[in-house]
């Protein structure tokens, strides 16, 4: 009797215990910001745009998760989703926030931090995006972008296309920077520790709206010559169509301000130093056709090869970079697949990658900026981190000299082992 | 009754390499960085050095005296009351390190687990966890032990593998930190993190003789400065010496950077384990072995009468700190340098005196 009554009270008791806990929060308590823009403020210190997407059920077609949907509700929607408060810090904003969105703001799913370029410029970015890895729902892994223009406009743009969720755009836009090597691929934690490190300084992604203002419709042919692919800014390509948001080149750094920002194809230059770019398509001039194009698809053969030599008063860079790669196309149709023709088209593109490395590391001495990172191999000639700092790589880095090796060798001529002319009426 | 039992040299092992290595998983490589910037990995070698230096003189005096513990030979060599009373002193002191550590643990998880939970909470579950691991005697947490230390090791190895597109090896550079001679002042110094090693003592008699204590001192000491070593050296690959002075956890930051593609990553929940398990068994096997000793000073022969009171002064010291930054600045510190005077030089000064003094265990008299 005693034992039945013993787990009867024991069978109540648990059941107080399965009602689970009274503070319990489910998913959908939460406001899930997906990015943040940060700024200067009119009405104070700063303005932060947070995008709060309402996940719905991705397979509705008018409804699409993340501020997808029908052009009509789009405006309506972007305004929903995309809340701006004015306050003297981040999470001041986010308490304000708090008094009119009735759900908790979650930051674990952040995506991306959008700074706009004069905020980055000022010199406030460090103080408040460093600072944001403190917060406990913050990834190191949240991608960091400067942007041309206002952050807010930039966060008001950011919507799904091609797919449901603004984070999936996001996340494989950024992605690309492993193909194309026109921005670097960075995150707040990237960001933390190059700005405070001592071998190097800190980049972003750099970014704009492109609204199709540079895309000229009619006009004369093009006549200009070899223009580098992508040698230019974020918002600057002539384009229409497609989102409005585009990642092209970097912000670069000094002391925590935004002193200057790399093309496309400067940026590119300096993912195949860094070694980040494992392969990539490039497009030179044709060596004896120069007003012609030739594309062509390059990979690394070994891992860039780099020795500082602090002997001197002024420190020696030599670095070694060996590529292949293959054609894509001969527009002029002159026979580079030959082997005696072969070596112009290598010793060509070895010149071309050479002179944007050259030009590149030209621009960053004027702004103080090692952004190819050779300190981390001038520090391996230091015993301790008194002498590396009294080293002031910086300073000596602007006074460095470059000697640089580009090895390219042509592997394949693409599915054409040779070019046969083009028939042309007999004269 | 709590009995002691017997167990091998693997469980005392496993005990001594928790209980040692999970420190790793808190504030203390940071301090370290801050310390000695970009030598830690070698810095804590010279620590480990240091404690099987040190430990030799405690394996001398256990093998003077077999089959007594740490607390019968103070009594023999000290006498009844000098001895009783350095025994009381080592049980309050390994008492309080529990409590420090205990808080520590709580802090951290405060930071980046459970925010809104109070800490009284998380103490109130973990008190309940200790009184149940203790309750059951030294044998089950050593056997415990040997369960969760491949869990550990295995987790931490998991956790490295997967950080490894975050290690730059110039992080490494300069070698010598800020310097040298500070590297190897602050490596003999915080030889107090492999402190826990002088716990063997306490634990002598559940151990098999004199021979199998110097296997379990030396190799426990090997293990984990190896993998403290390892763990320092992958932290400086992933923190710039700057940087890493700033992390309140440097291995659970590295567990959550894991990022590999958008499938694997956030990862975090997996260390979370290892921490609790290790925490678990570090702090129980302090309790215990404070426990032991008390009861040994005050001949309280049944034991389980003392755990609750225990629990609640662990509970208490727990309290005393204001937060994290007194936790770890402070309190850890102080710990971690000056540790050594507590857990190496009463064996040192036990040992001389027993020379001095000619006293030897039976079986050397015999």
């Amino acid at each position: 009797m005693h034992k039945r009554i013993a787990l009867l009270l024991a069978l109540v008791l648990l059941s107080v215990f399965l009602t689970a806990c009274y503070d319990s929060r489910e998913i959908d308590d939460y406001a899930y910001v997906v990015m943040m823009g940060i700024e200067h403020g009119v009405s104070d210190r700063i303005r932060l745009t947070l995008q709060i997407p309402e996940f719905t059920n991705t397979n509705m077609s008018d409804s699409g998760g993340g501020g997808g949907g029908n052009g009509g509700d789009d405006e309506e929607r972007a305004k929903k989703e995309n809340i701006t408060v004015e306050a003297p810090s981040i999470f001041a904003a986010v308490a304000e926030a708090d008094t009119f969105i009735p759900k908790t703001i979650n930051f674990m799913h952040l995506n991306a931090v959008v700074v706009s370029e004069d905020f980055a410029s000022s010199g406030e970015m460090k103080e408040f995006v460093v600072n944001l890895l403190r917060y406990h729902e913050i990834r190191r892994n949240t991608s960091i972008i400067v942007c041309k223009g206002s952050a807010r406009d930039f966060v008001m743009a950011a919507r799904p296309y091609l797919g449901s969720l603004v984070t999936e755009t996001m996340e494989e836009l950024i992605s690309k920077a492993d193909i194309t090597g026109y921005f670097p691929k960075l995150t707040i934690s990237d960001f933390a520790i190059k700005v405070k490190s001592t071998y190097t300084q800190a980049l972003t992604i750099y970014a704009a709206l492109n609204k199709g203002d540079n895309f000229i419709e009619k006009g004369q042919y093009y006549t200009g010559g070899f223009k580098a692919p992508s040698d230019f800014y974020a918002g600057d390509m002539p384009r229409t169509g497609g989102q409005e948001i585009e990642l092209l080149g970097t912000a670069v750094f000094e002391l925590g301000n935004m002193v200057g920002k790399l093309t496309g194809f400067e940026t590119q230059m300096v993912e195949l130093t860094l070694g980040n770019l494992k392969r990539t398509s490039l497009t030179i001039p044709d060596p004896l056709e120069p007003e012609l194009y030739i594309p062509i698809e390059i990979k690394e053969l070994e891992p860039p090869f780099t020795h500082v030599d602090i002997k001197g008063e002024k420190p020696m860079i030599h670095t070694t970079l060996s590529l292949e790669g293959e054609i894509v196309t001969i527009p002029s149709g002159i026979n580079y697949e030959s082997p005696d023709m072969k070596g112009i088209v290598e010793e060509a593109v070895a010149q071309h990658i050479a002179d944007g490395i050259k030009r590149t590391f030209a621009k960053c001495q004027t702004l103080k900026t090692d952004v190819f990172e050779y300190g981390t191999e001038a520090v391996r000639h230091f015993w301790t981190i008194q002498e590396w700092e009294n080293y002031n790589w910086r300073q000596k880095f602007s006074e460095a000299s470059l000697m640089l090796h580009v090895d390219f060798t042509l592997r394949r001529t693409g599915r054409f082992i040779e070019t046969a002319p083009v028939q042309e009426e007999k004269k | 009754m709590i009995k002691d039992g017997k167990f091998g040299y693997h469980e005392a092992i496993s005990i001594f390499v928790i209980t040692i290595f999970i420190k790793v998983f808190f504030t203390s490589p940071t301090m370290v960085a801050k310390i000695v910037g970009t030598s830690g990995w070698l810095m804590t070698l010279i620590s480990a050095l240091s404690t099987a230096f040190f430990f030799t003189f405690q394996y001398l005096l256990l093998k003077r005296f077999p089959n007594m513990s740490q607390m019968e030979i103070n009594d023999t060599v000290l006498g009844n009351k000098l001895g009783r009373l350095l025994t009381f002193f080592f049980s309050a002191y390994i008492l309080i390190v529990a409590g420090i550590d205990m808080r520590e643990f709580i802090e951290v998880m405060k930071v980046f687990v459970l925010p809104d939970s109070p800490p009284s909470f998380i103490m109130i579950i973990f008190c309940a966890c200790i009184v149940a691991l203790c309750a059951t005697g030294l044998e089950t947490i050593a056997r415990f032990a040997k369960f969760i230390v491949y869990i550990v090791i295995g987790g931490y190895i998991l956790v490295i593998l997967l950080s490894i597109p975050n290690f730059r090896l110039y992080r490494l550079f300069p070698l010598f930190g800020y310097g040298l001679d500070k590297t190897l002042i602050t490596g003999f110094l915080r030889s107090s993190y492999y402190g826990e090693i002088a716990l063997v003592g306490a634990f002598a008699k559940s151990l098999q003789g004199s021979r199998e204590i110097k296997r379990i001192g030396y190799t426990s000491i090997f293990l984990t400065g190896i993998l403290t070593s390892s763990a320092c050296l992958f932290f400086n690959l992933a923190f710039s010496y700057i940087t890493a002075q700033e992390q309140v956890s440097p291995m659970y930051t590295l567990a959550t950077m894991v990022n590999l593609g958008t499938f694997l990553q956030r990862v975090d929940p997996i260390f979370l384990f290892l921490w609790n398990f290790g925490t678990f068994i570090e702090v129980s096997v302090f309790f215990y072995a404070s426990m032991v000793m008390f009861c040994h000073v005050f001949e309280i022969s049944d034991r389980r009468p003392v755990l609750l009171p225990m629990t609640t002064i662990l509970f208490c010291i727990n309290l005393i700190p204001k937060g994290l930054n007194e936790v770890s600045t402070e309190l850890v510190q102080s710990l971690r340098t000056w540790g050594w005077v507590f857990y190496f030089l009463p064996s040192v000064l036990v040992l001389i005196i027993a020379v001095l003094r000619k006293k030897k265990g039976e079986l050397n008299n015999a």
